[in-house]
């Protein structure tokens, strides 16, 4: 209860003239810097950081994460417009957002995800508020075997992924694990694969290939279409689900919300993997999977909540134990002691005030944010509706812009051609992308853990076995991947569905 | 609707041909009376006549980030011109050292060196790089931070340094380390050189990625630095036992140094400082310097400095040029431990 | 010779042996578990492997996609042209023109095959334009800039 008067209070200081209006401007901020690919939320926190200086540190805080959530969910814009995700997430979101987008169901994507971020972020907000303090202690079981363990199982999940040809889609896993080589190799340092290129020492840059492989490549094989059989642009149809709709996404949404927030406690999950783990959870339960990747509105509803729950969760760690989850978390600890706020379990003490206004202020964002976006979504959808022709060389000089934005040099623009017509290719050739920027991900997060949990039982490999949480989550993983292998072999066609359509 | 949004598009437009043009008139009126008085005389001119580029081969956020934007006002006071922070982030800090390496040796693009992470990929036989030390005019360094050994608050096998290094020398222990050869890897291998100990380097991405391993108790000891350790040891979240530097630090008055725990003198700490291009005309690297060690000696720079938990150590371009050889050297003596 | 499937195969079979050549000299195995070399190693060999398979799928018959199928011919191949160039312009021109121009010359390319020259000028002066304001202005990054500052 006592959480409930300090909640109440900082709802008294969140809602001040002041403190809503920067709370405001945090929002539209991170709206347009989220829709803006290549910027993504940590850029963009970190650019806005300066503005703040001058300001009161609760307010300075409540615009920053304003901005923060602001650009996730403008990310999410982007992506299902216009198949450009600017984070690691919002190619989940693709898979089926951007489908429903050329049915001209944009407005229901955008507005199914705007109420799923808003249900995920909120619940997240509260379980942060409740239970806190005991939940420390989960985070901090997780070490480098139960990563790898998680990560392995992730990977488990692309599989299902992986599309109708189990060659075509293991050449596409694969492929995604060897680009996850280059660069420093976990461990030892050692350089690979980056032939004296200074820009190739830290490995290859996500957002380039992920804007790439799906922005580009999309843009390519729209103007062969437009110019082969052009199409109308799709009529805009409602915002809200239809009713046989709503159920199943208020559930996937339920899910995406728990799923999220766990995962969030744990420090160094990249956002990917709750998304990831939601939509393959919808597909699985779904009594026709075959609609996912074809726009299914539970596989853009559930990743959505669980991206935004993720987040929330994420603010345990970083409250607590000054650790954070993500590098948009990274920039906010940062902004957080530049104003002179300790993270640290005494935080909720010495600052209180400051805590719960930040937590009350998130809930008075994520308020703005739907109420924001309802009406948006349909002036959004209309965007679809601009000729193609008129379309495209926009959102090439925007992508050409933003990738410029991510290392500031021309390098990551010539990545995003080479992604992008190697995205072209691949798709031609019926090899499906989604798992290439996936595994991408994943395979570097996966040899990290595994040599670190290796080096930690001095190369004893079972060891990561034996204990109960990685041993548990490493058996599903097998459970997983040997139900699918069965079931393609069963009916090879049938139940392994093409995602990229 | 569809009126208000052309509206904002339009606002958007007028705003930004007004801010384009602005520019450019300035930058070009500058331009041209650069061009009057001549391109080689206006060397001497007056130095500094344009903005000055500090390049941070990092993210913006990050600590060197944040330093650099912290000095930033204190050295536009000095210089009377602006001076703009551009981060070049990407390969592990070359791109952008590279990038400072190779920029025209004008004065107007100067940057920050992180030491001894570049020194570290000076050594790192499969790091393909075009600079070397002597691709930079040293200029001074700004900030310093010793690495800090700690242990966990609740830890009953050791509880002071001494104790840690008696257990070690028995048994081994693992501890944390950010990078091959970075700051924190190199003070667990100095460590075992000096001091015959058998800890043994877990490599994370990050100190976030490596404190909560330690917090969970899947590593033994934590290595990090007395910037990222401070407040939790306040806090009595975690304890530092001892730190590696010359002498106490500001931030830890009840910590001692390895030396004062009884132990032969171990230094290590991360250092961030400017530098230029070679070849930087000797009249402007003395602009240069003296307007960076006034800003960075400015009482009001380091009570900032001090409130962001970052501790400012100023040396002149000769010592910290003997700083960075330091740096090399040490990690050339490091060379067997790291399988080099 | 005209499947391009075949293509797509040899060319994914050329990356991998490139970086089963380039791995080898990468430690395979560590003190205490997987050196640098042992994942490419592996990953490349199973990716050269699946590559071969695809190349025989793509040759039987029903699998079989041909050249004339997906790429583009005259006009069509031309427009997917003008944006691979439109970008490959931008890479060469920007570091001496700055970006308004490039930006501005490369938006041109892409739209002068289906709007009037006044239009497209117009159009890619505005997108420029916006995009120059929301992120130099606004948000401080440095864009490309000629000699004269812009």
């Amino acid at each position: 209860m006592d959480a409930f008067n300090l909640l109440m209070s900082g709802f008294e200081i969140a809602l001040t003239w002041e403190n809503l209006l920067y709370c405001l401007i945090g929002v539209s901020i991170g709206m347009m810097v989220g829709i803006l690919p290549g910027l993504g939320p940590s850029a963009g926190t970190a650019l806005l950081i300066p503005m703040t200086f001058g300001m009161d540190p609760i307010s300075a805080i409540v615009m920053l994460s304003g901005i923060f959530y602001g650009s996730m969910y403008g990310g999410t814009i982007t992506t299902v417009l216009v198949n450009v995700p600017g984070e690691a997430a919002s190619v989940i979101t693709s898979l089926d957002g951007y489908p429903m987008a050329k049915q001209g169901r944009a407005g229901v994507a955008l507005g199914i995800s705007a109420i799923g971020s808003f249900i995920g972020g909120t619940v997240a907000i509260i379980g942060v508020a409740v239970v806190a303090p005991q939940l420390v202690k989960f985070a901090l079981a997780f070490g480098p075997p139960e990563f790898f363990a998680l990560i392995v199982f992730g990977m488990t999940m692309v599989v299902g992924l992986a599309g109708k040809s189990i060659i075509r889609g293991s050449i596409a896993v694969v492929l995604g694990l060897v680009l996850a080589m280059v660069g420093m190799a976990p461990g030892s340092g050692v350089v690979r694969f980056s032939f004296g290129i200074p820009h190739l020492i830290d490995g290859l840059n996500f957002v380039t290939i992920a804007m790439g492989l799906f922005g580009l490549s999309e843009i390519l094989l729209g103007i062969e279409q437009q110019m082969k059989k052009p199409e109308k642009p799709p009529v805009v149809k409602g915002l809200f689900p239809s009713r046989k709709e709503l159920r199943p996404s208020l559930m996937s949404i339920g899910r995406g919300t728990g799923l999220g927030f766990f995962m969030g406690l744990i420090p160094g999950t990249s956002s990917v993997v709750p998304a990831l783990m939601s939509y393959s959870i919808e597909k699985r339960i779904s009594k026709d999977p075959k609609r996912f990747g074809n726009g299914a509105i539970e596989g853009v509803a559930g990743p959505e909540t669980a991206n935004n729950s993720f987040c929330g969760g994420a603010l345990i760690p970083l409250f607590l134990l000054g650790i954070p989850s993500s590098a948009t978390m990274a920039v906010l600890l940062g902004a957080f002691i530049l104003h002179g706020l300790q993270p640290g379990p005494t935080l909720f003490v010495r600052h209180p005030d400051f805590v719960w206004a930040v937590i009350a202020s998130m809930f008075i964002g994520n308020l703005l944010l739907l109420f924001m976006n309802l009406p948006m979504a349909k002036m959004w959808a209309k965007v679809a509706s601009v000729p193609f022709k008129l379309l495209f060389p926009i959102i090439i000089a925007i992508s050409i812009v933003g990738t410029y934005s991510i290392s500031n040099s021309l390098w990551d623009v010539g990545g995003l051609l080479v992604f992008g017509l190697l995205g072209y290719f691949l798709k031609k050739a019926d090899i499906p992308v989604a798992p290439v920027a996936l595994m991408f991900i994943l395979g570097d997060l996966m040899e990290k853990s595994l040599l670190q949990s290796l080096a930690l039982y001095k190369g004893d490999f079972f060891a990561i076995f034996t204990r109960p949480l990685s041993g548990t989550l490493l058996a599903l993983s097998v459970l997983v991947i040997t139900l699918s292998i069965v079931a393609g072999f069963k009916s090879k066609k049938d139940n392994l569905v093409d995602v990229e359509a | 609707m569809k009126k208000l949004f052309s509206f904002v598009l339009v606002l958007l437009l007028v705003a930004g041909a007004l801010a384009a043009c602005s520019s450019q008139e300035s930058a070009s009126s500058k331009s041209t009376s650069g061009e009057s008085s001549g391109t080689s005389e206006n060397d001497d001119g007056k130095f500094p006549n344009k903005p000055i580029n500090v390049i941070v081969a990092y993210d913006a956020g990050g600590g060197t980030d944040t330093t650099a934007r912290t000095l930033q006002p204190y050295l536009e006071k000095e210089l009377g011109v602006p001076v703009n922070v551009i981060n070049k982030p990407g390969g592990s800090g070359w791109v952008g050292w590279t990038e400072i390496a190779n920029a025209e040796p004008d004065g107007y693009t100067i940057g920050y060196l992180n030491s001894p992470n570049f020194a570290s990929g000076l050594v790192n036989p499969t790091m393909q790089r075009g600079i070397d030390l002597d691709s930079f005019t040293i200029l001074a360094n700004h900030v310093a931070d010793p690495g800090a050994i700690v242990i966990r608050a609740d830890e009953d096998r050791f509880t002071n340094f001494k104790e840690l290094i008696d257990y070690a020398k028995k048994h081994e222990l693992t501890t944390t380390a950010t990078g091959v050869a970075g700051d924190d890897h190199l003070v667990t291998l100095k460590l075992n050189q000096k001091l015959d100990t058998k800890f043994r380097a877990i490599q994370f991405e990050g100190t976030a990625e490596s404190r909560s391993s330690f917090l969970g108790g899947h590593v033994d000891v934590l290595i990090t630095s007395v910037g990222e350790a401070y407040s939790m040891h306040q806090n009595n979240q975690l304890k530092v036992v001892a730190i590696t530097a010359k002498e106490k630090s500001s931030f830890l008055s009840d910590v001692p140094t390895v030396k004062e725990a009884g132990f032969d003198e171990i230094i290590s700490q991360s250092t961030r400082g400017l530098v230029a291009p070679k070849g930087l005309p000797e009249e402007k690297v003395e602009i240069l310097q003296d307007a960076l060690e006034k800003a960075i000696n400015n009482t009001e720079h380091q009570k900032k400095m001090k409130e962001l938990g970052t501790q400012v150590l100023y040396a002149n371009g000769d010592e910290y040029l003997k700083l960075l050889q330091q740096d090399i050297e040490d990690v050339k003596g490091l060379k067997d431990l790291l399988g080099w | 010779m005209g499947n391009f499937g075949v293509w797509i195969g040899i060319f994914i079979l050329s990356i991998a042996c490139f970086i089963f050549w380039s791995s080898q000299p990468l430690q395979y195995y560590g003190e205490y578990g997987p050196g640098p070399g042992l994942f490419p190693t592996w990953l490349s060999g199973v990716l050269a492997l699946l590559s071969i398979l695809y190349i025989i799928d793509c040759l039987r018959k029903e699998n079989r996609i041909s050249f004339s199928n997906v790429i583009p011919k005259g006009k069509v191949l031309f427009r997917v042209l003008t944006v691979v160039a439109s970008i490959v312009v931008f890479i060469l021109i920007a570091p001496w023109t700055g970006y308004l121009i490039a930006g501005i010359i490369v938006t041109i390319i892409m739209l002068l095959p289906d709007f009037k020259w006044y239009s497209s000028l117009a159009i890619s002066t505005i997108v420029t334009f916006a995009l120059f304001f929301i992120f130099k202005t606004l948000l401080d990054i440095p864009l490309p800039v000629n000699a004269f500052g812009w």
